[in-house]
């Protein structure tokens, strides 16, 4: 079911409803909000071929049962670690990681199938096609149950943390379907931690006033950033761009690429809001998800900012227990990649073949990079400094242009203008100075930004043919502007509006405008809200778009 | 006096930089249960949604508020649709029906990839000198596609609107000297690469004979051009103007195809007839189109190993002009350059021969909103269309059209109508035929539901079809309704590619075939009602 639709106001507010009464019946409520997960999750609109509820529900469930099963018989050999007898120990570790190892097959070889089948399929066809064999693989065309990179990372945690003795298990299976289950963050995140929501299960729902109030703002505010700033501009200008960049002007695919970076926050973000606001007016808290990500002056600070329910997932339970930053120089540079490498390759999608690899990497390697220059000796000889630099910007320079020959199959003047780019990218940002006054620090804000957004052709185009389209059509640089007509008025303004509200202090709406909305009478609240779902209707013409993070 | 703070960078720590920090949670047995909330907690949100469900209920209660329904009974699906609408609006059964269609296109899918294009050539049958005028035609021979099942049949503003195209195919069809049939299309990417052209022209052709293949592009306007039935290549050192650009000064010259081109020398083009497919492996007839100017320069042609021929593009005035080349029927391979002596500014080639047959000309604008066909010239297309005489035009645009949105869609009929108008402006306009865009599907989580726009842009295609006397061929209904996009992605073969607007050259194949059999349906009906 999607948000910004009637159907989930049907079913929403007589759940609420029902959730209030029963408030002080743990059971009932459980089992209610149970219930009504599932008729979430299956429950969708008019969708051809129909939905397939029993298969999807069924991973959902198998998930559960899984976790459940193995959270129970982690803690039969728990007491046993405490044992003075070395060998009982050691008999009860290797049990535990066995058990350990079941939850990680599972959950991962889930989405690993469902997920990344097809991608194996054709990075193998072509690299087999690069050797110059013929093969023609089969396409299974394998469909992803919705939220599945959400749901198996949400109950794998569970697994690790009652495996790493930081959790205890939980007994009751309906309270632990809950957690796999609660719908305002089962599908798309954020991905909640069995540490965060499983204590709240067993209180009573934190209702009152305050949080009716903070969660109506976060609905609001989420409906009017899904709505108008992700859909309606994708559905206006940046779908028809990356369906055919071939009829695009350079400076409309660059302005595309701006308008997706805006979409692609407002969409997610907007989910969030709409679903930690959901979740509130229930009684729960769920985590934040984002932190005014493009206002970051680094990129290891956007992915702080960015997604930050996966971002600390795999810091969490990848790189800290691979050691994180407390090993050598190279194995901490190779936990840095492999980590990020990760947090891009989660977001692939089916059918983007190569995309998420590179933007993986994008990611990853800068990351690297970011270390490197903040942590290089900055004392010492300067010609050999200097030396080293100017190496390495041209190292990086031909390692762009080269990337763009071979891979994006650039003409040569477009891969000559990337060696240039990437040098002097390098130059200046190796040579800008890591402390400053505010017109550093809105520099650093603005490099960081525009690597996002470049980079983002990786994330949107739809396949790696497309990416090669849009960035030959960046590079030709045919002179021609946006032409007039191409955007309205209207389109123009959600575009400003979008770049400018995201550089604004966040207390401007997250405490001054959250202050006036509190102040308004019930009444007057629910007039607001019937008439935004009027306009974002008219504006939508009653057809959201699908969330982008459904699709991971 | 100022002071500026100065501050690190990395102060805030990037998402790897900060230490492992975790807490041990024990989770509670007992529950934290107090009885009910005071009341005071739901007081202002409860007066919300109650304010909030008059509000909606108004706009059923009130007739004047019905455009406010959030929900509309008879159109929208019902609520929750996939767990109880499904049946309650009884859809079960309409499912079924479009699995029905689903097969009888795979069906056709089977059998139109299993024709062999590659067989050996048409054979020419024999040229008929045609009987005085008034003498009427031979009577109709029945032919096998007659028994084929139709898919979906023309919708017609009045039974003889396309009389005069069947007129001309009834003398292709009873083989009279000079008896050729021509067809052009316009369309944007869903027919980009001359797959769903070509269809239709391969099975009219095998049918009535093959007149040539008819019109080409001088330069490729974007990667996705490519003709089936002539081997095009150079074309790169052109200067060129895609009509969606609106280029060139915005002068409106964008010849026939849409896209003009221009060199002061040294730009060169290439056609060899086909030597691979049945089709297009002749040709009798070079036919250039290009603008005559008073500093026109000149175009070098050399057919095969004959040679080379200047013909000068100068005039005392401009205007668009042809310049026809004949060779003895047969394969050839003609090269044509920029000669110098000024500038030349082409439109394009015609392949043609001179045997009673059909040629179907594919005029693909890729990323083309309909509307870009305003930016003609109006004098120019007349002339272009005119010139080239064509029996009938189909038009297949729409792809880029499911952008617009749903409240313009009133605008969007009246500037389809007004692009029809535009192409039929001469004082005998040819028959003409739109053809509704394919379904296009959206992804809905994982599973693919049909664009909500899709039927508000066939339907003001319709209007806008039969409104201007032109036929209609309801290409979402022949792949059967509602959601197909997703049935054709999900077929075997695969119909509909992965980005659910483009079909595969199957499914290109299937809709081509379609078509045809509509198109001789009506000509069956035709002649049993001329004779």
């Amino acid at each position: 079911m999607l948000f910004p639709t009637f159907d989930f106001l049907v079913f929403f507010v007589p759940v609420l409803l029902a959730t209030w009464a029963l408030g002080h019946r743990s059971k009932a409520r459980i089992l209610l909000l149970l219930v009504a997960s599932y008729f979430f999750y299956m429950a969708s609109p008019k969708t051809e071929p129909p939905p397939l509820p029993w298969y999807f529900a069924g991973l959902l469930v198998f998930s559960t049962v899984l976790d459940y099963a193995c959270g129970l018989a982690l803690q039969q050999f728990a007491s046993a670690l405490d044992d003075p007898d070395a060998r009982v120990v050691a008999s009860a570790r290797r049990r535990r990681n066995a058990i350990l190892l079941a939850s990680l097959v599972g959950n991962l070889g889930l989405l690993g199938y469902f997920k990344y089948t097809d991608f194996f399929v054709d990075v193998f066809t072509d690299i087999v096609h690069a050797a110059g064999v013929p093969f023609v693989a089969p396409h299974l065309e394998i469909i992803l149950p919705i939220g599945v990179s959400f749901y198996t990372f949400q109950s794998l945690s569970y697994t690790i943390d009652v495996w790493r003795r930081r959790l205890t298990p939980e007994r009751s299976f309906l309270r632990f379907a809950l957690f796999v289950t609660f719908f305002p963050q089962l599908v798309a995140g954020p991905i909640v931690r069995a540490n965060e929501l499983l204590p709240q299960l067993y209180r009573r729902p934190q209702l009152s006033p305050g949080a009716m109030q903070e969660g109506l703002f976060r609905i609001f505010k989420g409906l009017v950033k899904k709505v108008v700033l992700g859909d309606w501009i994708a559905s206006q200008f940046t779908d028809a761009v990356f369906a055919t960049p071939e009829a695009y002007t350079s400076a409309e695919i660059l302005l595309a690429l701006y308008a997706f970076t805006v979409q692609l926050y407002a969409d997610f973000s907007g989910y969030s809001d709409i679903a930690i606001g959901a979740a509130r007016l229930l009684g729960y808290e769920i985590p934040e998800n984002f932190d005014r990500p493009y206002q970051s002056k680094t990129l290891g600070e956007f992915w702080r900012r960015w997604h930050m329910t996966l971002s600390t997932w795999l810091r969490d339970y990848l790189f800290f227990p691979l050691g994180g930053s407390r090993g050598s120089k190279a194995r901490t540079y190779f936990n840095l990649w492999l980590t990020m490498f990760l947090v891009g390759m989660w977001h692939y999608s089916p059918g983007t073949s190569w995309n998420f690899v590179i933007y993986a990497n994008l990611h990853g390697l800068a990351m690297l990079y970011g270390r490197w220059n903040r942590e290089r000796s900055r004392s010492g000889s300067a010609l050999r400094r200097g030396v080293i630099i100017v190496v390495a910007a041209l190292a990086v320079g031909l390692a762009c242009g080269g990337f763009g020959l071979q891979v994006l199959q650039l003409p040569l003047p477009a891969a000559g203008f990337c060696v240039g780019f990437g040098a002097v990218m390098f130059l200046v940002v190796t040579l800008l100075p890591l402390r400053g006054g505010p017109a550093l620090t809105a520099l650093h804000i603005l490099i960081t930004y525009h690597f996002t957004v470049l980079s983002r052709v990786f994330f949107r185009a739809s396949d790696f043919a497309t990416s090669k389209a849009m960035i030959a059509g960046l590079l030709r640089f045919d002179g021609d502007l946006v032409r007039p007509g191409l955007l309205t008025e209207w389109l123009w303004i959600a575009l400003a509006f979008g770049t400018v509200y995201h550089l604004t202090p966040k207390a401007w709406v997250d405490v001054h405008a959250y202050r006036l909305f509190r102040r308004l009478p019930g009444p007057v609240l629910g007039l607001s809200f019937a008439l935004l779902g009027l306009g974002l209707m008219k504006l939508m013409a009653g057809a959201p778009r699908t969330f982008i993070y459904f699709n991971f | 006096m100022a002071s500026t703070t100065s501050t690190e960078i990395h102060e805030e720590g990037g998402l790897l930089d900060a230490d492992e920090q975790f807490e041990k949670i024990r989770l509670g047995s007992a529950e934290d249960d107090r009885g009910p909330y005071p009341p005071k907690t739901f007081r202002q949100i409860g007066s919300g949604i109650a304010t909030m469900v008059v509000a909606i209920a108004l706009t059923y209660l009130v007739p004047a508020l019905d455009w406010a329904r959030p929900w509309v009974p008879e159109s929208d699906p019902m609520l929750f649709w996939n767990l109880l609408g499904r049946e309650l609006m009884g859809e079960g059964a309409a499912t079924e029906a479009g699995a029905e269609m689903l097969a009888q296109a795979e069906q056709l899918a089977a059998i139109v990839t299993a024709e062999d294009e590659t067989a050996t050539p048409l054979v020419d049958e024999p040229v008929v000198e045609p009987p005085p005028k008034g003498s009427g035609l031979p009577p109709y021979e029945p032919h096998p596609d007659d028994a084929e099942t139709v898919p979906r049949s023309l919708e017609l503003p009045s039974p003889t609107v396309l009389d005069s195209f069947y007129a001309r195919l009834a003398r292709t069809d009873a083989r009279y000297a000079g008896a050729i049939t021509r067809v052009s299309q316009w369309g944007d990417s869903v027919v980009a690469n001359d797959n769903v052209s070509s269809a239709v022209r391969f099975a009219l052709q095998r049918r009535f004979g093959d007149a040539g293949h008819g019109f080409h592009l001088v330069a490729k306007p974007n990667a996705s051009y490519r003709h089936r039935g002539v081997r095009f290549s150079g074309g790169e050192d052109w200067s060129r103007c895609y009509i969606i650009n609106k280029c060139k000064a915005n002068d409106g010259l964008y010849g026939l195809g849409g896209t003009t081109v221009w060199s002061a020398g040294g730009a060169e083009s290439r056609w060899r007839t086909e030597d691979a497919l049945a089709f297009g492996q002749k040709v009798a007839r070079i036919e250039l189109w290009y603008r005559a100017t008073p500093k026109g320069g000149n175009l070098r042609v050399k057919i095969d190993d004959d040679e080379p021929q200047l013909v000068s593009t100068m005039a005392e005035v401009a205007a668009d002009a042809w310049h026809t080349i004949e060779v003895p029927d047969g394969p050839h391979d003609i090269q044509l350059r920029a000669a110098g002596g000024g500038q030349v500014r082409l439109y394009g080639v015609v392949l043609e021969r001179d045997v009673p047959g059909v040629v179907w000309d594919g005029m693909e604008q890729l990323g083309a909103f309909a509307s870009r066909m305003l930016y003609f010239d109006e004098e120019h297309l007349r002339t272009q269309v005119e010139h080239r005489d064509p029996g009938l035009l189909v038009f297949m645009f729409g792809g880029n059209d499911l952008l617009i949105a749903a409240s313009q869609m009133d605008q969007y009929q009246q500037d389809f109508a007004a692009v029809l108008r535009r192409f039929r402006s001469g004082a005998n306009p040819p028959a003409c035929l739109v053809m509704a865009p394919v379904d296009h599907g959206q992804r809905d989580g994982q599973r693919v539901i049909s664009r909500p726009n899709v039927p508000k842009v066939v339907e003001a295609q319709r209007s806008a079809a039969l409104a201007e006397g032109c036929a209609f061929f309801d290409t979402v209904a022949a792949m059967g309704g509602e959601g197909s996009a997703a049935r054709w992605r999900r077929s075997n073969p695969a119909l509909l590619s992965g980005d659910l607007a483009h079909l595969t050259f199957a499914g290109q194949k299937v809709i081509g075939q379609m078509l045809y059999l509509a198109l001789m349906e009506g000509y069956v009906e035709y002649r049993g009602r001329v004779e």
